[in-house]
Order: structure tokens, then C-alpha cells, then sequence
């Protein structure tokens, strides 16, 4: 039991998951799921209970039981109790003043990271402004590395998403030729497909890696397709990254057909093919608040904290590239701007301090109350935040997803405005081939470039 | 797809749009887009959202249907406003008390029911509705069943067909929603078919066409298509995921 004692009220909480949900900052996913404050100060009377628990008590109360749910027995059976030392005796609140402060930084954090849960990173994200969730965020590298090394300071990368509603490779070509002229897909080329075939998927990655050789890009290529899809092409199509989206309840990866099991042989299966020659980071995952609730397997825990539980399960796995698709899932579980904006933030922030390579598709729906003005701003507010990657789509407009994301040109205001490169062997590429000038600038026209393009006749 | 060759003989980055509707190769000034691609974009979007909050007017659908010999009923969802609607997906999903009463009387276990729901595109059911309609009720003519009076179902969601096949215990029914808007398509159709429908039907239990615009399949394309997946269901007495490997 967890209680705040304001002037008018007693406020009782009773049991730490209740807590962590009335303590977090309105969003409609939470409306939805009956979760929720009832009033603005009940939510704060929350905050204020909340700030006051001790880590340690995360150890001991967990949010859904360990017989019952596999992500929370890989919560507590991976704790590093020897990591956790530093942090052990703090609050909640304490954890965030701690993390706030200027002594503590990015190689401190790192050292602590395997010690921060889940709900410790999701707890402390509930009671930080905006304000405090870049200021930490900014100061966290996580860098990976494939061909292109991603996540370095001063740099900043993008994937790009050339979608095609009908799979068709022309097409996804010609968008991907359009973005590379942009200086975009160092972090990773990466299709979604419209079909969940085999000789689809194949033939896809065989274009791209066509194109990388012909070319020699230092680049990733991915299609988004169902884990045990990719598992099973292997032996016939050029594997760099497999990708799986993930929630943070089993019976919610149940329902998307993910169990952890699974995923360590599909992620030893493409690691044995060597094809990333500088580490053994071979997965792309993307998560999302809201999709735990969105598979009615939620367990009446609130959508945030749901979602750096996902985060659990990424960081067993030493990933490549991790994704918040923040505003994808549409209004019934962020409404609007404001509420899309918070979570992307807290998204990264979480994903950041429990060392995982994150990345936010900064996006929305044209049924959320959102347009683009609210991407403009949380664009700008990653970039700050130093986010390792965002997405880059042709013109903000995803035609196979229906949905709106960051554009080329997006990417490329981000690179001007706060002075970032693309990731370094990516970047020296663009200059080899004419797409950037040697300082850095976006060419027109030369004859190297005439060269990829043609690549298409 | 034939490609258009400049007169160097090599592609200009003009012609990548050629290959794809993705927006490639927009015009642009520094690293920014031109005043008239980013006006082009947020036009767009006016559309798109125009689309999902317009209401429609479904008096004029049923007075469009009656013009064509096709009887019909106006009923709602337990949504009560738009906003409710979008907020809550699930209070789309079953009709009202009193729409209820309105269809309890129609008990028919050989008979189509085809639901006109506004969906995420209200302006797609009202523009494409009926003529989608007409020309379904045509194809699926041959197929001897019964036909329940058009639902027309404001606020609906899908799965609104799962609630009015339980209650008028249909073999099938058909539902034609307008679909969440795209920027480049604001006002497409979609059409879901379920067997047997029932309140413990689930996505799996449904065969989808999607895409109906006049951009995309024709009416007269999804029509005929749902008529074929009608006849595979009966054939095989099963839908969805499970009618695929069929």
C-alpha cells in the first residue's frame, strides 16, 4: 500500500503497479484501459507517492507475477545486483535528482544501466518534465556498430523507409535512390512489406544488396517482416538485420506470435551467417505504447511502463537498432500532439538509460489530433535529446503504412540546424560520391550521382 | 513499366516518380521543401482529417438505395458522438438498445447482411456506398440466399457485423467501411466478410478487400471479388485466415 497525505485528502494506491499508472501523465491508452487518475491531483498525489518509493522495492513488488509472465522473470533473473550498488539506496525521486545531476554522467550511467529495471526507468520517466528527459537522454551514447557505426556523438542517422503499396522493387527503389541523393539510411535501409512472402522478402533484399555492392555503400539493408519469416530464407537471401516488433507482456508477444525463446535462435541463426563483420548486433526491434492493450493483454499496467518492459527483452538481445513507432498506433492511445510528444520523449529516454540503441519514428495518423507543426517539434526535441535515428520517408508520406513520419528533408534540418553529420563511414561515402560537398553540404547534380540513378534503367 | 529516357539517356531525378506515388524528388529550397510542395502536403492532410470528422449524411444514402429498388435501415453504434467513436474503438463495435430493436424482428439463417458502416472515412461510405451497393446486390444475386434490408450503421466499426449477425443470426455478413484515411487516398472503401458472424467472431474470422477507390479496385472488381470469397466460404463453411490455404 502506497499512500500521499495532501490538506483535503488521503490518497491510497494500492499496490505499485496502481501507483506507477495513477502517477503517469494523461494519455488516452490509459483512459481506455481504466487505469488512469481520476483527477489531476490524484495524478500528482501519485507522483508524490511514487517519488518516494525505493528502488529496492522494485526488486520485491513486481508488476505482473514471475510464474505468470516470462519478461518479468527475465526482469528479475537478469537484475545486476552488483550494477544496481550505486543506486540501491535512492528513491525514486532521489534516482532522478541523481540522474539530473552534473557529476553523474554518460560512463556512470552505463555502469548502473544493467542495475535500472524496467519500471525503476519507467517510474522515474513519470516524474520528469520534458525539459529533464532530454537533459538526461543528451548525455547517454549508445553506440552500435554494423558497416555504418551508429549512435556516436554529433551524429545522427536515419532509416530509410522506402514502402511501396504493392511491394513493387522499382518503386522501392526509386525512393530509396531519392533518399540516399538526401544523405539518408545510414542507420538502415528498412521496407516493410505489404506481403508476408518468402520469395517477396528475398527478392527485395537481393535488390538491396545489389545495390550496396554495385555502389559500395557502407549500409544495412532489413525487410520488416515476422521473425520466423526471415528465420526460414537464411540459406537463399542476403540477411543483414532481423527484425521483430515486441510488447511487454508475454501474453501480448504471445499474441504477435513472439516468445523469447524463439528470438535467441532466430538471433544466433543470423548471426551465424557473419555478415555484420564489427559486432554481434544483428536485430531491429520496434515497440510502441499502446500495443499491449491494443492485444487486450495489458494486465492493467499502464501503457508506458508496459513499453520499457518491451525494452527488457531488447537489451537481452544486444540489438542493432531499437524503434519506438510512437504515434503509429493511433488516438485511441495518444490522442493528440501533446500526449505523442510526451511519449516519444519518455520512449527514448527509458530506451537511452537502460542502454539501448533508440531510435523514435516520429509519427501520426490523420485520425490522432495531431499534424505537421507537433512532428516539426518532436523532431527538434530528439535532436536535442541526442536520438540515435529517426525515420526518413519520401515527403513525410508513408503510401503502403498510410501514415505520416520525418522526411528526407526533415533529416536533413536536423543535420543543418544542430550541426550533426550522418554516421562517419556513411558520411564519407556521400562525399565520394558527390551527395555532400566536402563540407558536408547537400550537392545537385554530377556525374556519380547520373551513375545511381541510372541504376534504376 | 516503361521508363522515359531523358535525352542524355540518363534518368533525371524527376524521373524516380515514374516508379513509384511515394513524394520523391519534391522540389526544394536549401534543405527544405518549396512553398507549393509543402502547401501541396498540408492540403492533403486537410483532406485526410476532413474525412474522418465529417459526418455523413446517411438519410440521403438510404433515399439513394431506395432509388434503386434497395431497401434499407438507419441504426447506430453504442458510440454516441465521433469523438467517443474515435476514442474508444470498441464502443463501435455493437449497435445501440434501440437499433437493436429495430433489427431483432429480422431473424434469418440464410440471409446476407450487408452493413454500411462511415468507419474512419465518412465521406468514402457516403460518396461510394450506394453504387458499391447496387452493383454487389447484382453479383451476389445469383447466389440464392436471402438479403436483409442495408444496415446503414453510423459510428461503426468492423466488427458492428459480428453484433448484428448475432442478433439476426445471418450466414453472412458483409461489411463496407469507410477506411482509415491515407494522404494521397481520403476517401476509400473497405469491405470485410465474415461466415457465420457472431459476438465471439475475432479479425481471424474475416476475409478483407481492401483499397476500393476510384484509384484503387473498382466497385465492379470488389464487388465480383467478394461474390467468389461468398462462394469459397460456403464451399469450404469456413473464413478468414483459415479460408486462405483453400
Amino acid at each position: 500500500m502506497y499512500r500521499t497525505q495532501l490538506s483535503n485528502h488521503i490518497y491510497n494506491f494500492d499496490s505499485l503497479r496502481t501507483l506507477l499508472a495513477k502517477a503517469t501523465p494523461l494519455r488516452s491508452g490509459d483512459v481506455l484501459a481504466g487505469v488512469c487518475a481520476n483527477s489531476y491531483e490524484e495524478r500528482i498525489a501519485a507522483q508524490i507517492a511514487l517519488s518516494n518509493v525505493p528502488l529496492k522495492n522494485f526488486l520485491n513488488e513486481v508488476v505482473i507475477d514471475y510464474e505468470k509472465d516470462d519478461i518479468t522473470r527475465l526482469i528479475i533473473d537478469s537484475h545486476d545486483a552488483i550494477a544496481f550498488t550505486p543506486i540501491s539506496h535512492l528513491t525514486v525521486g532521489g534516482f532522478r535528482d541523481w540522474l539530473l545531476s552534473t557529476e553523474v554522467t554518460n560512463e556512470i550511467i552505463h555502469a548502473v544501466a544493467n542495475g535500472i529495471t524496467p519500471e525503476m526507468a519507467a517510474a522515474v520517466s513519470k516524474i520528469m518534465s520534458l525539459q529533464d528527459l532530454i537533459l538526461v537522454a543528451q548525455k547517454i551514447e549508445v553506440v552500435t556498430k554494423f558497416r555504418t557505426t551508429v549512435g556516436l556523438k554529433g551524429r545522427f542517422s536515419t532509416r530509410l523507409q522506402p514502402n511501396h503499396p504493392n511491394d513493387d522493387n522499382k518503386g522501392i527503389m526509386a525512393s530509396t535512390l531519392d533518399g540516399l541523393l538526401f544523405g539518408c539510411g545510414d542507420a538502415v535501409i528498412g521496407i516493410n512489406p505489404v506481403s508476408e512472402s518468402e520469395e517477396i522478402v528475398t527478392s527485395i533484399l537481393s535488390m538491396l544488396e545489389e545495390l550496396r555492392l554495385k555502389f559500395e555503400i557502407p549500409m544495412q539493408s532489413c525487410v520488416l517482416a515476422h521473425y520466423t519469416l526471415t528465420k526460414n530464407i537464411l540459406d537463399k537471401a542476403p540477411v543483414d538485420l532481423i527484425f521483430q516488433s515486441i510488447a511487454g507482456t508475454q501474453k501480448a508477444n504471445e499474441s504477435f506470435g513472439v516468445n523469447l525463446h524463439e528470438l535467441q535462435e532466430a538471433n544466433d541463426a543470423v548471426l551465424s551467417l557473419n555478415r555484420n563483420p564489427y559486432s554481434k548486433q544483428v536485430f531491429y526491434f520496434e515497440t510502441g505504447q499502446g500495443t499491449a492493450l491494443s492485444a487486450n493483454a495489458n494486465a492493467m499496467i499502464d501503457q508506458q511502463t508496459c513499453e520499457v518492459r518491451a525494452y527488457a527483452v531488447a537489451r537481452k538481445f544486444n540489438p542493432f537498432l531499437v524503434n519506438s513507432v510512437v504515434g503509429f498506433i493511433g488516438p485511441e492511445y495518444l490522442y493528440n500532439g501533446k500526449q505523442i510528444i510526451r511519449a516519444g520523449l519518455e520512449d527514448h529516454f527509458c530506451g537511452k538509460l537502460l542502454g539501448l540503441p533508440m531510435g523514435i519514428d516520429v509519427c501520426y495518423t490523420n485520425h490522432a489530433d495531431c499534424d505537421q507543426d507537433d512532428m516539426d517539434n518532436l523532431n527538434t526535441l530528439l535532436a536535442a535529446a541526442n536520438c540515435n535515428f529517426t525515420m526518413a520517408v519520401p515527403g513525410s508520406d508513408d503510401i503502403m503504412l498510410q501514415y505520416q513520419s520525418t522526411s528526407y528533408n526533415d533529416a536533413a534540418y536536423v543535420r543543418k540546424v544542430f550541426n550533426r553529420k550522418p554516421a562517419p563511414e556513411f558520411e564519407l561515402w556521400l562525399k565520394k560520391m558527390g551527395i555532400f560537398n566536402s563540407d558536408g553540404e547537400l550537392t545537385s547534380a554530377n556525374e556519380d550521382i547520373k551513375k545511381l540513378l541510372n541504376h534504376l534503367s | 513499366m516503361s521508363i522515359k529516357k531523358s535525352e542524355s539517356s540518363l534518368i533525371q531525378r524527376s524521373e524516380l516518380k515514374q516508379f513509384t506515388n511515394a513524394r520523391v524528388a519534391l522540389r526544394t529550397s536549401g534543405v527544405s521543401l518549396c512553398t507549393e510542395e509543402m502547401l501541396a502536403f498540408k492540403l492533403a492532410h486537410a483532406r485526410a482529417v476532413d474525412a474522418v470528422w465529417t459526418d455523413w449524411n446517411s438519410t440521403t444514402i438510404s433515399n439513394e438505395l431506395k432509388s434503386l429498388g434497395i431497401e434499407s435501415l438507419l441504426i447506430e453504434s453504442e458510440a454516441g458522438s465521433r469523438l467517443h467513436y474515435v476514442q474508444n474503438p470498441q464502443s463501435g463495435c455493437n449497435v445501440n438498445v434501440k437499433s437493436q430493436e429495430i433489427i431483432q424482428s429480422l431473424k434469418n439463417e440464410n440471409a446476407i447482411a450487408i452493413i454500411l458502416a462511415d468507419g474512419l472515412s465518412p465521406i468514402a461510405a457516403q460518396e461510394q456506398g450506394s453504387k458499391l451497393i447496387a452493383c454487389l446486390m447484382e453479383e451476389l444475386r445469383t447466389l440464392s440466399m436471402n438479403m436483409h434490408p442495408i444496415f446503414i450503421c453510423s459510428n461503426g466499426r468492423v466488427a458492428i457485423g459480428d453484433s448484428i449477425g448475432e442478433i439476426t443470426k445471418s450466414k453472412i455478413a458483409i461489411v463496407i467501411i469507410g477506411e482509415r484515411p491515407g494522404l494521397t487516398t481520403p476517401e476509400s472503401l473497405g469491405m470485410y466478410i465474415t461466415l457465420n458472424p457472431t459476438n465471439e467472431s475475432t479479425n481471424a474470422n474475416r476475409n478483407c478487400i481492401s483499397n476500393i477507390h476510384p484509384e484503387g479496385l473498382s466497385i465492379e472488381q470488389a464487388s465480383n471479388e467478394c461474390k467468389q470469397l461468398i462462394e469459397k466460404m460456403l464451399k469450404h463453411n469456413t473464413s478468414g485466415y483459415q479460408l486462405n490455404s483453400k
